[in-house]
């Protein structure tokens, strides 16, 4: 009961400090711990109003389930509140489209459309260095997995993706009747390689990491950070991440949103994996 | 068909009366000689046999009401007297069978009744004696539990055990109960691990569902549910 | 044709067979959930009799073993705190034992009122997965005085798979419920 009063002083509160201090002095820190958004398994369940104020699961059959007024609640304390780039009419349009009942959109854990970026600490040729890597679901039998997907690492991108474009560099069309004696030529400029190859050519991170690490040149420190890339909802593109602070809007939560088209989708994605 | 019968006992005994005061009458008129003297006698006998039955089917009819009060004890008593007088009458016969059936109707709903009550008692006594045993289970349970320290705590555990055929004894703890009384378990443990667990955890917060015993009385099954 | 009918027909029984293994009902859902929960509350019920001074060497062995049979094999405890970013790792036992190796003269572990279930999803082998978060006060006592203190957010991952085993000559279909690695991250300074 007190909890329910509480939940709902909150929900309408609109984070405002005084309230939120009323509400901490009655049950000390708790309330924040309640308010927090304490699992992406949460986060999902707020989105879709498939829980309590309480945190209990609704199922199926409950009368609550995914009922759009408490949902709409939810979608309010879901953003991060510090960031001036999620404005209100930005978080209005993004749940008029969400609560539309004819589109009935809902976050689906099993489903395409979102996936992890993680943030890792290694030792790389004896200096600590930070990798990336994206994972996503996968059906196995009847169970689910996370796999990697692709990796991000700077020191690749430096060298792979920066390439020195040089018109001039190139592998002449009768080179074949040399016995393609020049590539001599080729490959004493270390630098103008990439003028070289197929112009649709795309380095491919993960297999180079996988070659390295079997070398024994990545040892593995510690996860630094992690975030959520959602495109599930159509017409919008949000991250989450978790906010770790002495505050009702704290825990995982909307860090960035965008409406975007189906083609700036494949930008925004490629922006992403940094390819 | 009773009405009728007891209409005919009542004639037959205003009767017997209306004899009666003839005979004195024609005693004290007559005068005596020895002949009319055994006939008197023989008049008299008579009408004190008349008498006789008639009481006789009065009592019977009595026995045979469904609402007599008497004890079973006290029917047969007079039933007995009744059948002890040797009176030579057909009705009367006919009544005495019919309360002798009676009787014996009554005499096996008493047994019927007396060894009712005795399995009550039984079963009574078993479901005392075992809430006591259960009772006696769960206290060690609480003890172990609520012991105030590790010393105490292993004194009871080993207190406990003896009731168990081994230490290895296996428990059982229902976490819920489904469909067709279909029950979903903790993974099994043994009693010495469940007790040291009691220790550890300081709640005990079951109770017990059964319990299967080997031929010396030590538990060799004991099944818990969460209250 | 008739050697496709033979494997559509298997097929179909296959899935029937898995939508009755995931036909379980929210009583039951709810039953594990309180399971796992009271794990989690066994866990710290034993750290706290692990970290306090009064137990003695062996009594803290014997807990340990305990605290260990509640975890899945190679399970570890990744600790980071506040100022820091980088995540500390630990195999259980190595971190119990560093827990009794402390001795604080007491050890009190609050409880916040306050714990999330996550729901059980199911592994490519078989086996449930779920993580509950709880929140704790830990203080480590020396004497009167707090000598350490810390509130943490602990996620547990839980493993919860469908076991049956013979006992007197009947079937006992049990869940079996393991802890799996914990992340602890402190969440406040004080």
């Amino acid at each position: 009961m007190r909890i329910n009063f509480l939940i709902l002083l909150f929900l309408l509160s609109g984070f405002n400090s005084l309230k939120s201090q009323i509400v901490s002095d009655i049950l000390g820190d708790e309330s924040l711990f309640y308010a927090e958004t304490k699992q992406v398994n949460q986060f999902f369940r707020r989105f879709n109003n498939e829980e309590g104020p309480d945190g209990l699961r609704y199922y199926k059959r409950d009368k609550e389930y995914r009922n759009p007024e408490s949902r709409e609640k939810y979608l309010n304390i879901l953003f991060d509140y510090k960031n001036t780039a999620l404005t209100t009419n930005l978080r209005d349009a993004f749940k008029l489209d969400v609560l539309n009942p004819d589109s009935n959109l809902f976050l689906n854990f099993h489903s395409d459309g979102w996936f992890a970026e993680v943030k890792t600490k290694f030792i790389y040729k004896g200096a600590e260095k930070s990798v990336s890597f994206f994972l996503e679901l996968e059906q196995e039998n009847m169970g689910y997995k996370w796999v990697i997907t692709n990796v991000y690492f700077e020191p690749y991108s430096e060298i792979l993706i920066e390439r020195k474009v040089d018109s001039s560099k190139f592998l002449h069309p009768m080179s074949h009747e040399i016995d393609f004696m020049n590539l001599i030529k080729v490959f004493n400029d270390q630098k103008n390689i990439d003028n070289y190859t197929i112009k649709s050519f795309q380095p491919d991170f993960l297999t180079l990491f996988l070659y390295e690490f079997k070398q024994g040149y990545f040892q593995f420190k510690y996860v630094e950070n992690l975030k959520f890339h959602f495109f599930q909802i159509p017409g919008w593109y949000f991250e989450i991440e978790q906010f770790v602070r002495p505050e009702n809007n704290s825990g995982w939560l909307i860090s960035k949103l965008t409406k975007i088209s189906k083609e700036e989708k494949n930008i925004l994605l490629k922006y992403i994996y940094h390819n | 068909m009773e009405m009728k019968k007891q209409k005919t006992q009542l004639r037959l005994s205003s009767m017997s009366k209306l004899v009666a005061l003839l005979l004195i009458f024609t005693v004290a008129l007559g005068g005596s000689s020895c002949k009319s003297k055994k006939k008197i006698a023989a008049e008299k006998a008579a009408i004190e046999l008349a008498n006789k039955i008639a009481q006789a089917k009065a009592s019977l009819l009595d026995l045979l009401r469904e609402d007599n009060p008497k004890t079973y004890e006290a029917k047969v008593a007079e039933l007995k007297s009744i059948k002890d007088l040797q009176l030579r009458d057909a009705e009367v016969a006919q009544l005495i069978e019919k309360v002798e059936a009676k009787l014996a109707a009554e005499y096996q709903e008493i047994i019927r009744k007396k060894a009712e009550e005795q399995k009550r008692v039984e079963t009574e006594t078993i479901k005392m004696k075992k809430q006591a045993e259960l009772d006696n289970i769960n206290a060690h349970f609480i003890s172990v539990a609520q012991s105030k320290n590790v010393a105490e705590a292993n004194l009871r555990i080993q207190q406990a055990l003896t009731y168990y055929a081994s230490p290895e004894v296996p428990v059982l703890i229902i976490v819920s109960v489904y469909g067709d009384n279909k029950k979903d378990y903790d993974k099994p443990t043994t009693i010495n691990n469940y007790l040291n667990y009691l220790k550890d955890s300081k709640i005990y917060d079951k109770q017990i569902e059964s319990l299967l015993f080997d031929q010396n009385h030590k538990i060799t099954e004991i099944e818990l549910i969460k209250k | 044709m008739k050697l496709r009918y033979i494997i559509l027909t298997f097929i179909g029984l296959i899935s029937l067979s898995t939508f009755a293994q995931e036909d379980i009902s929210p009583e039951r859902k709810q039953a594990i959930d309180s399971l796992a929960m009271e794990k989690v509350k066994d866990l710290s019920k034993y750290i706290s009799i692990i970290g306090n001074k009064e137990t003695s060497f062996s009594e803290a062995n014997r807990v340990i073993e305990r605290t260990l049979e509640l975890f899945a094999e190679n399970s570890q405890i990744g600790v980071s705190s506040l100022y820091r970013n980088e995540v500390k790792y630990y195999d259980v036992r190595k971190y119990l034992n560093r827990l009794m190796a402390l001795n604080y003269d007491k050890v009190n572990i609050k409880w916040y009122n306050i714990q999330y279930i996550s729901d059980l999803e199911r592994q490519p082998d078989g086996t449930y997965v779920g993580v509950i978060t709880i929140y704790q006060r830990f203080e480590g006592m020396q004497g009167d005085d707090l000598k350490y203190v810390d509130t943490t957010k602990k996620d547990i991952t839980i493993y919860v798979k469908r076991k049956e085993t013979q006992i007197g000559g009947r079937t006992i279909g049990f869940w079996d419920v393991m802890l799996g690695d914990i992340r602890v991250a402190e969440t406040t300074k004080n």
